[in-house]
Parts: C-alpha cells; structure tokens; sequence
C-alpha cells in the first residue's frame, strides 16, 4: 500500500483514554468488550478455584458456607452473563460489520451504550459482593421463596437482582443493533445465502435474546418490588411461577451462549480445511431450528417441581428433538474436514476441543432430558458436569478458537502458535479431569451447591481429581495470557498481513488492524467466500489459498 | 447408576439408564471416531495441497437427520415406558405426588385411597432439617426410622422455602414446595439410605441430612417405644 507519513503529534495518555471512553467505532467497542470480558472471565475463574479448594477434600473449610454461597452464585453469573454472552457480543461487534462489508454498526451510539451498561451492570453486581462480602447468596436461579426479603433480607441480593436487570437491558438493546445492522447495511451482492455463517448464528442468537431476554428482565424486576413494596407477583400460591419465567430465558440463554460459537467453528473449520462449509444451507437452517426449538424446552428445568406428567412428556420429547440439529452440525463439521488438508494450528484445534467435549455435553443432554433419569440426577453434580461440557467444552473453546483465529485481524500480530497449542492441551487435559468426574459424584448422589460433605460418602476422589483439574485451566489461562503479553502487548509476534489464515471472507481483504473507516470502498459481493475470488484475481490463479504466508 | 437401587423404583429408573448408557456410548465412539480420522488422517501434508472442493452432499446431509431422529424417538418410547411403570407400579411421576394447595380435602383423599399403604410419616422441611412426625404422636429431628420390606408414605410440607427429598438408593426426587403437599411412597429392605436436600435453600444447605434407616419389624417396634417414653 502506498503511504505518505505526515507528522502527527502523538496523543497523550489522557485524551488517549478518552479517545475509548467516548469512541462510537464497532472496532474500538469491540475491544473493550472483549478485554473487559477477559477480567470477568479471570474473576468468575478465581471464585471457581476457591470453590474446588474447598470441595478438594471432605470437611475443608476454606471460606464459610455464607462465602461459599455467594462464591457459586457470583462464579455461575459471572461467567455467563459478564463473560460467555458478552465476549461472544464483543467478537460480533469487531467482525460481523467488516464481514458484511459494513462501516459501523446501524446504531453506533446504542453501540457504546450497550457496551458502558454492560460495564456498570458488572461493577454492580460484583461490587456488592467484592466491597460489602453481601452478594446474592440465592444461587443464580435465585428461586422464590428463598429470594424474597424473608429469606434473603442482605442488600446484596437487590444490588445483584439490579446488575442484572442494567444486563438484559444491555443485551437487548445489542440485539437490535445487530439484526437492524446485518438487515439493512450488507454490501451490494450479499444475499440471504451469501451472509457468512457467523453472522447467520448472531442473527438467530440476537432474535432469541430478543424475544427471551425481556422475560427475565421482567421477572428480575417484579422481584425487585416483590422484595422492596411487597407486590406479590410471586407468592407461595404459585411456587413455580417465577420458575416459568426464569428458565424461559435461561433455557434458551443456553443457545445464545453457543450459537455464536458454533457460528465461528463453522468460519475457522472451514479455513484450515481449506474447503467450503459442508452444507452450508443445512447449517444455516439447522442453526434457525435450534433458536426456534430452544423456546419449547425449558420446562425440563423443572420435571420435578410439581408440574403435570403429561405436560412433562410433551417437554421430554422436545428437549430430545433438539440434539437433531445439533447432531447435523456436528456431523457437517466432520464432514467439512473429510478429505480436506487440515492445518493442526491453534484455532482448529481449540475446534477440535469444542467438537470432542460438546458431543459428550449433548448427548448427556439427551438422558437427562428422558424424565426417569432426570427425576435421579437433577440438581446433581451430573448435571453441573453437563453444562460445563456445553458452556465450557462449548461456548469457552469457541471463544478461545475465535480469539487465536482473529486477534491476528484485529491487532496485526500473530500469537505463538507452540504456546497456543501448550494452552489448548492443558486446556483440554484439565477440562476433562475438572468436569468428566462430576459425572460419576451425580451418580453417586452428590447435590450440587453444597458448601461441604462428610468423608463417608465415596465422594473423595473424583473431587480432588476435579481440583487438580481446575488448577490445570488455571495454568492453561496463564500460557495464553504470557502467549499475548509478549507477542501482541509488547509487539514480538509476527506481522500478521491482511490474510493469516487463507480466510473465506471479506474481513480478510483488509489490513489488520483494519483502518477506522473499514472499507474506503464498498466491496461488492459475488460469492458466498468472496476471498476466494479476490485472491485468484491476485495471483491469477484458481487454486484456493497460496496467498497465505503463515501456512 | 452407581448407588445401588434397593426399590422398585430405583431399579426402574436403573434399568432405563442402562438402555440410554449403551445408545449413547454407540453415539459417542462414532462422533469421536470420525472426528480422530478426519484429523490423523486428512491432515495438511503439503502447503501447495489442494482438495476437492465439495459443497454438501444432499444423501449423507439426509441421513444423518433421519437416523438421529429415529435414535431420539425409540429413546423417547423406552422413557415413557419408564414413565409408565413409575406410575403403574412404583411411586414417581404421578401427578398425586404434588397436591397444590395444601387443604385441599379432595386430593388428599385421592392420596389416601390411591395405594395401599402400611404407614404414613408426616414430614415438614425447614431450614435446615427434616421432621417426622410419627402416627403415634412423637416427633425426631434425626434420621429417619421405617421398619423393612413395608410400603411407608411421606406427606412432605414445606415450611419456608423449596426443598427437595431425594435418597438416591430409594430412587426419584421429589421438589417440597411450600402451601403445597409432597407424596413420596416406597417400600425397601433393611438398611441405612444416605440422602439430603437437592434444591438449594439457604445458608446451610448442605447440612440438611436425610438419611433412613430401614429395620427389621421387631427393631422398629422397641425404637417406637422408646420414642413415645421420651
């Protein structure tokens, strides 16, 4: 690129800082959401290690049970609702606006909005805990009766339930963002079948963060004046109303966690396969299919709190139809690496991290969801197993594939490749030594959310297995974050170039990091992997790839 | 299941456990078997490699919809046979398990004459214990005492918040709601059953214990005689 260097005074800290702190750019916000994110995710990782220090022998008393009680509490929020859902948001508001050859998001104003609720939201909800020691001690379902004022009369619990009230407002207001900017601002050429798949999965997961994320934020709200100017929305009357209300968010918060990680296994494996997604309309319409069915299953949180046994059938068999698409993917997944040349980098096999942990986290998905084995294994540590292989086996592998796939776009530089795969393997080691035995502590009867257990239970070795295995993530943390202080913080990585990777899509045609305004041109689209093209018309030839360096 | 069922129930729920265990151990060597020889197999061996570029595959993408499918419905059937036989034989997944409205005279007579029973223990959850309160008048905070092989009902009432009464070895559990009325039948040999609370409800949650020790009849007979002198 031709360049000519006009002197510029270079900003000082301050109005560097506020340069961020006013920035409307999808880029900049972007960023922030996902460095802050990062800290949510180191903090909710702390509160995890104490929990299994204290689990790691019978009888340990490292904090208190009251501690204990906020400690899983503020672990299980902060990680989904400060980490997983808005890492995932921050990955779309960098990519998804340069993948559709857009200069901003539609609404860049809500865009920060969104961005400084989300940071208020979690200085609240962990302040009260970190500051005053009172966070919600409820648990993150927060069940009625134990939330009311009775029950739960520390501030903490209100100071939370408003954190998180700020939250789903946060996260509407980006859903609109993103379905109103990918519905009006592709570039020319870019039709329904053309719109790269990562941005199909936000599309789905923005609409169901619409229509479910209200819901929650209602109820959280009617708790709130329950608990302060006894309304009585929820009375002992009606045990399972606020039940109702809580799991027709969460159920589907589930997919709004993973979706978007799926969205960038289906870009990356592709990549490093070097072939097209396999069945790229299938995916699309398996991905509409799990938002569409992720609304009818959540009263399986609740087969045994009461509700009737005919209307439990109805929802057994939903909760099991849902593995259908889910099963397609996985399937077109492999199908995509099927005589391909697949490259072993870092982002295809923190790939393949998510496609051999996720496919156990579904299929105990499947039993759990037959009623009979529910009515044994709920609230055990089965089930905290279960939703780690599909949040942690899940959604975190996929965030960590998109974080070695795009930090090269987004900051210029490579990360280690060596240390990235010293990352994914004790990632991957320690994942299945933390969560596989939990499996067997939910058989043999261990509830879930107790501060402590007695030494005649049989308990004892998977849990100090299970710590050990924890402490094996926290290192795995540790070498990605010396992985991206050396090569990316102080700039020793390779020069990224605008294509690392061989990409498929139209954020690889830029420089990395790509310029404020995105594209000085509008790019118009012919394909479904616009790259393709723009890289034989580079090299004058038709074979995929070749213009990549690192490969 | 690893706690060993020692009730019909339990047995139930086991056996269905086993059928899901051997489909589901099926699923997961394929998935993972596919997976390893995509990746040993078909990795990059050259940088100039150049694979056939292929789209989909409308047969394949055809099949692995439909065999899923009819994966999930036999496993669909096989629990709700086991459904059926919890509430034809056993105690669970009947909707007299959960009388909502504790007053409610009609339901409650529903319960009584629904099955047979041999003894009926009123238990009311708080937090953070469990109390019986036997025929006879007396009341124990610790476990609880049932003689063996005799079919025992539990009218469970909630006096704060939600609880859950779960013994794993008896199979099944049950939410305690408050203004609400939980029914729990079981019948089971001699021996001691650990349990506790399996819904989160407050500071000291993972003290509340349930065990139940199952004696023989003339065991319980001297044990209830104690208890009334007390």
């Amino acid at each position: 690129m031709a360049s000519v260097s006009i002197p510029v005074a270079k900003p000082g800290l301050l109005s560097q800082m506020a340069g961020w702190m006013t920035t409307v750019d999808h880029k900049k916000i972007g960023i922030m959401y996902m460095v802050s994110t990062f800290f949510f995710f180191l903090l909710s990782g702390i509160f995890a290690l104490i929990i299994r220090l204290q689990l790691m022998a019978p009888g340990m008393q490292i904090v208190d049970q009251n501690v204990y009680n906020e400690l899983f509490t503020m672990h299980g929020t902060g990680m989904i609702f400060l980490f997983i859902i808005p890492m995932l948001v921050g990955m779309g508001n960098y990519i998804i606006p340069l993948q559709i050859g857009a200069r901003d998001m539609a609404f860049p104003r809500i865009n920060a909005l969104s961005f400084w609720m989300l940071i208020f939201a979690g200085v609240v909800m962990e302040g009260g805990f970190l500051l005053g020691g009172t966070a919600s001690g409820a648990a993150w379902t927060a069940y009625v009766p134990l939330s009311m004022k009775q029950f739960s009369p520390q501030s903490g619990m209100d100071i939370w339930l408003f954190g998180v009230v700020l939250l789903g407002i946060s996260s509407t207001l980006g859903a609109v963002n993103f379905l109103v900017t990918i519905y009006t601002m592709r570039a020319p050429g870019m039709t329904m079948w053309r719109i790269p798949i990562f941005t199909w999965t936000m599309i789905v997961t923005a609409a169901m963060v619409l229509l479910a994320t209200p819901v929650l934020t209602a109820a959280l709200i009617m708790l709130i004046t329950d608990r302060n100017f006894s309304t009585q929305f929820f009375t002992t009357a009606n045990p399972r109303l606020w039940q109702h209300m809580f799991w027709f968010y969460s159920h589907p918060a589930v997919y709004i966690m993973v979706l978007p990680a799926m969205g960038i296994l289906s870009e990356i494996i592709p990549v490093f396969s070097r072939k097209p997604l396999f069945g790229f309309k299938v995916m699309v319409v398996s991905t509409i299919l799990i938002g569409v069915l992720g609304f009818t299953t959540w009263v399986h949180h609740m087969f045994v709190s009461g509700v009737d046994p005919l209307v439990e059938r109805f929802f057994m068999f939903t909760t099991m139809v849902i593995a259908v698409p889910t099963g397609v993917k996985m399937f077109s997944w492999i199908a995509t690496m099927w005589k391909g040349s697949v490259s072993l980098k870092t982002p295809l096999l923190m790939c393949i991290g998510f496609l051999s942990t996720f496919v156990i986290g579904g299929i105990t998905g499947v039993i759990q969801g037959a009623i009979p084995i529910d009515m044994q294994v709920h609230n055990t540590y089965w089930v905290v197993a279960h939703f780690h292989y599909v949040l942690f086996g899940g959604s975190v592998f996929g965030i960590f594939a998109g974080l070695y796939f795009y930090l090269p776009k987004i900051t210029g530089r490579m990360l280690n490749d060596k240390l990235g795969k010293v990352h994914f393997a004790l990632m991957w080691i320690g994942f299945n030594l933390t969560f596989f035995p939990m499996h067997i502590l939910g058989l043999e009867g261990m509830p879930r959310r107790i501060a402590t257990y007695a030494a005649n239970r049989g308990w004892d070795l998977p849990n100090l297995i299970a710590t050990i295995g924890a402490f094996t993530i926290a290192v795995s943390v540790l070498v990605f974050m010396i992985n991206f202080i050396i090569n990316i913080m102080q700039k020793k990585g390779e020069i990224a170039g605008n294509d690392p990777w061989e990409g498929a899509t139209l954020e690889w045609a830029m420089s990395s990091p790509p310029p404020v305004y995105n594209f000085a041109r509008t790019p118009v689209v012919e394909s479904d992997r616009p790259m393709i093209e723009i890289r034989a018309k580079a090299s004058g030839s038709n074979a995929p790839g070749h213009t990549g360096s690192h490969n | 299941m690893l706690v060993p069922p020692v009730s019909q129930d339990a047995q139930v729920i086991n056996n269905l456990y086993v059928v899901l265990y051997i489909f589901s151990a099926l699923v997961f060597l394929l998935v993972e078997g596919l997976l390893v020889v995509s990746v040993v197999k078909f990795r990059r061996r050259s940088a100039n490699d150049a694979p056939i570029q292929i789209h989909g595959h409308t047969g394949l993408e055809t099949m692995w919809t439909i065999l899923p499918m009819v994966l999930v419905a036999v496993i669909f059937l096989f629990s709700v046979n086991a459904m059926n036989q919890l509430q034809a034989t056993g105690t669970f997944n009947d909707p007299l398990n959960h009388v909502h409205g504790i007053n409610d005279q009609v339901a409650i007579k529903r319960v009584s004459e629904a099955k047979k029973v041999d003894i009926v223990i009123n238990v009311t959850a708080r937090q953070w214990m469990w109390q019986y309160k036997y025929a006879d008048g007396f009341v124990v905070n610790q476990d609880l005492v049932v003689p063996e092989n005799k079919t025992i009902r539990l009218d469970i009432v909630s006096a704060d918040v939600i609880h859950a009464w779960w013994i794993p070895a008896l199979g099944g559990m049950i939410y305690v709601n408050p203004g609400e009325m939980s029914h729990v039948w079981f019948n089971a040999p001699g021996g001691t059953y650990y349990g506790q609370c399996n819904v989160f409800c407050g500071l000291a949650h993972s003290q509340m214990l349930s065990n139940v020790k199952v004696v023989p009849q003339a065991e319980y007979d001297a044990w209830v005689a104690e208890q009334k002198t007390k």
